[in-house]
């Protein structure tokens, strides 16, 4: 199968801002993370890929066909939920579904009906039959995934589809962007910056910043790599066991919230346990890999800052 | 709140054409427009207006009906004076069809086509906010351009919208006045004789109609608000007919910067009615006669066509090329 995303040499350049430089990405079918910092290139890769902006230089092929030579053919099989709020105007939820699967190519019976059952599938009920404009921004992200999707492609974009939302309505956003890969095996390819979102979603991880693409990995994989870290919650005796840590060779820090932030470098907790019952201290909790995903991406950050 | 989904269900379906798609653009355009009210009027304007052409068209073919009940009544109540025009017309037609009937289709399709062209002017004012300004507000841009259309598509879809309002407008309304016209008459000959006519008419509404929506379309690519759009329409008329005027005092070709006059000129230039009456002079004397002993100089208000016809031609295709690279310019997702 070929990779649903392929990209040689992609360049682009607003004035004297780089937006991305000299791309290279090889990505295969499943959920991928397009993580970096507001303003890293995350979603001029998307437009690009897309064509919504004109590349300056480089090839870039999605589901295994150049951009360039069948951009139409290829947008045919592909769905993008903008960040920006969008929609045609005058429309009512189901009708704007409809004509969007229409203007993928699907006729009008098959668009309405389809139109519907996606509606039902991100879980918008009578909302359907107001006009999109009165919508409230959950609904607005939810309408915009269902037009993104409505035509069964095989690669959908979703350009930042937590934005503006309450936890209550950014949870359920993410249980339906993982539905869509397991259920219906859309590659999907989320752009945030929120790490909490690609960690629970994704597989792989791309890190932009600066256009340039920092880290491209399999999430668990990226995540072995890293030196093994633990969080250990205990009642008042923190500082005295963070220096026992530390005694031992493995290096530590009280955190600000009581916690106990230890490096133990083993690929099981079970030294540290032994170690923490040798020491007689009971736990009240204790978690392996906390915030893994934050810490690979300030980290890749600071390998960036630190090579310019 | 939430209605119960079956999951996701896989579509096995051959796509439709890129016709079709453009089409989609074009169908939803024109329903949205239709919802105006003040459109449909202008609509049933045209179209009344067209059935009196028919009707009109009606009684020239009763003209060489023998012994016409509706003749003879309008003739018994109009006097000597009116009962010998009509037997002149009646011979005219009779011997001339070739020239007579070309000739009153002619005139009145130059009459009817600056009726229209007006009727097109306020439709356009109405519907221009529908046409791009509508997408450029509410971003819409950014979906048309993310599925499988070109920017290209976008704009055909949408001129579709224009030219297809229009045309139902000021074209179709001609040509059905042709056609019922000819079929009520007594001779079908006139089909054949009216045929040169109506490739006149359907000649000056395609490039009337191809203008307007064009114009249409950059003008409501260039406004920032939908509001602004109608306001920019007129505008962009008063002003570049007031550039035209001016410019056209000190140089001859200054009088084509206004679409309307290449309109005007083009549409004078291939109906040629001042010829179509110096034929009908030298045929018909009593015409000539008749023309003579009214007391404006020029009672049908014929103006001669002008001698060129390549430079409002070009002018008019500059004026579509500058609306087409507006347009592409300003719904670009860039």
């Amino acid at each position: 199968m070929p990779p649903i995303i392929e990209t040689r040499g992609l360049s682009k350049r607003y004035g004297s801002h780089q937006a991305l430089d000299r791309v290279d990405l090889s990505i295969p079918a499943g959920t991928v993370g397009l993580l970096g910092p507001n303003g890293a290139g995350k979603s001029t890769l998307i437009r690009c890929l897309l064509q919504l902006q004109n590349k300056d230089a480089g090839t870039a092929s999605l589901l295994g066909r150049d951009i360039d030579q069948h951009g139409r053919e290829v947008r045919m099989r592909i769905g993008y939920a903008p960040e920006q709020d969008c929609h045609i105007p005058g429309m009512v939820g189901c009708e704007y579904v409809t004509y969007c699967a229409q203007l993928s190519g699907l006729p009008f019976a098959v668009a309405r009906q389809r139109a519907h059952e996606m509606l039902d599938f991100v879980g918008m009920g009578q909302e359907r039959y107001r006009k999109v404009e009165t919508y409230s921004t959950g609904m607005k992200q939810r309408i915009k995934i269902a037009q993104a999707i409505v035509h069964d492609p095989q690669l959908v974009f979703l350009d930042e589809p937590t934005n503006g939302l309450d936890p209550k309505g950014q949870a359920h956003i993410l249980d339906l962007i993982e539905r869509i890969w397991k259920e219906s095996g859309i590659s999907v390819v989320l752009s945030s910056h929120l790490l909490h979102d690609v960690d629970r979603i994704c597989e792989q991880i791309v890190i932009v910043a600066q256009g340039k693409v920092l880290v491209h990995d399999r999430l668990e994989e990226l995540k072995r790599r890293r030196k093994p870290v633990a969080e250990v919650s205990v009642h008042e005796r923190g500082p005295e066991l963070a220096a026992a840590f530390t005694h031992h060779g493995w290096p530590s820090e009280v955190l600000s919230n009581g916690h106990v932030r230890v490096a133990h470098g083993h690929e099981t907790l079970n030294p540290m346990i032994a170690f923490l019952r040798d020491h007689r201290v009971a736990p009240l909790e204790i978690k392996a890999s906390p915030n893994a995903l934050q810490e690979l991406f300030l980290q890749a950050l600071q390998n960036q800052g630190a090579a310019a | 709140m939430s209605s119960i989904s079956h999951g996701y269900q896989h579509w096995t379906g051959e796509s439709t054409g890129l016709c079709q798609r453009r089409w989609t653009i074009t169908g939803y355009g024109l329903r949205l427009c239709w919802q105006s009210r003040f459109l449909k009027i202008l609509f049933a304007v045209a179209w009344v207006g067209a059935l009196f052409l028919m009707g009109f068209f009606f009684l020239i073919g009763q003209l060489l009906t023998p012994d016409s009940s509706l003749v003879t009544t309008i003739t018994e109540n109009l006097g000597k004076q009116a009962q010998s025009v009509i037997n002149g017309l009646s011979a005219w037609i009779l011997l001339y069809p070739e020239v007579s009937v070309d000739g009153l289709y002619r005139l009145v399709f130059s009459w009817a086509s600056q009726l229209y062209s007006m009727l097109a002017f306020f439709a356009v004012a109405l519907f221009v906010p529908k046409l791009i300004a509508h997408d450029l507000a509410s971003n819409a841009i950014l979906i048309y351009s993310s599925k499988a259309l070109s920017r290209f598509d976008y704009i055909l879809g949408k001129f579709g919208i224009a030219f297809t309002l229009l045309g139902l407008l000021c074209l179709a309304p001609l040509i059905a006045v042709w056609f019922v016209g000819n079929l009520l008459s007594p001779d079908w000959g006139f089909f054949y004789h009216g045929f040169p006519a109506l490739l006149r008419a359907v000649t000056v509404g395609l490039l009337g109609v191809t203008t307007y929506s064009l114009l249409a379309m950059a003008v409501s690519s260039l406004a920032k608000r939908t509001s602004s759009a109608t306001a920019f329409w007129i505008l962009a008329w008063i002003i570049s007919g007031m550039i035209a005027n001016t410019t056209g005092r000190f140089v001859s070709w200054g009088r084509f910067l206004s679409p309307a006059t290449c309109l005007d000129h083009i549409s004078r230039h291939l109906y040629d009615l001042s010829g179509v009456l110096d034929k009908a002079k030298a045929m018909l004397p009593f015409f000539q006669s008749t023309l003579d002993r009214l007391p404006r100089r020029n009672p049908l208000n014929v103006i001669p066509a002008p001698d060129g016809l390549w430079l409002p031609l070009i002018f008019l295709l500059a004026f579509w090329a500058l609306c087409f690279f507006a347009i592409s310019k300003r719904v670009q997702t860039e």
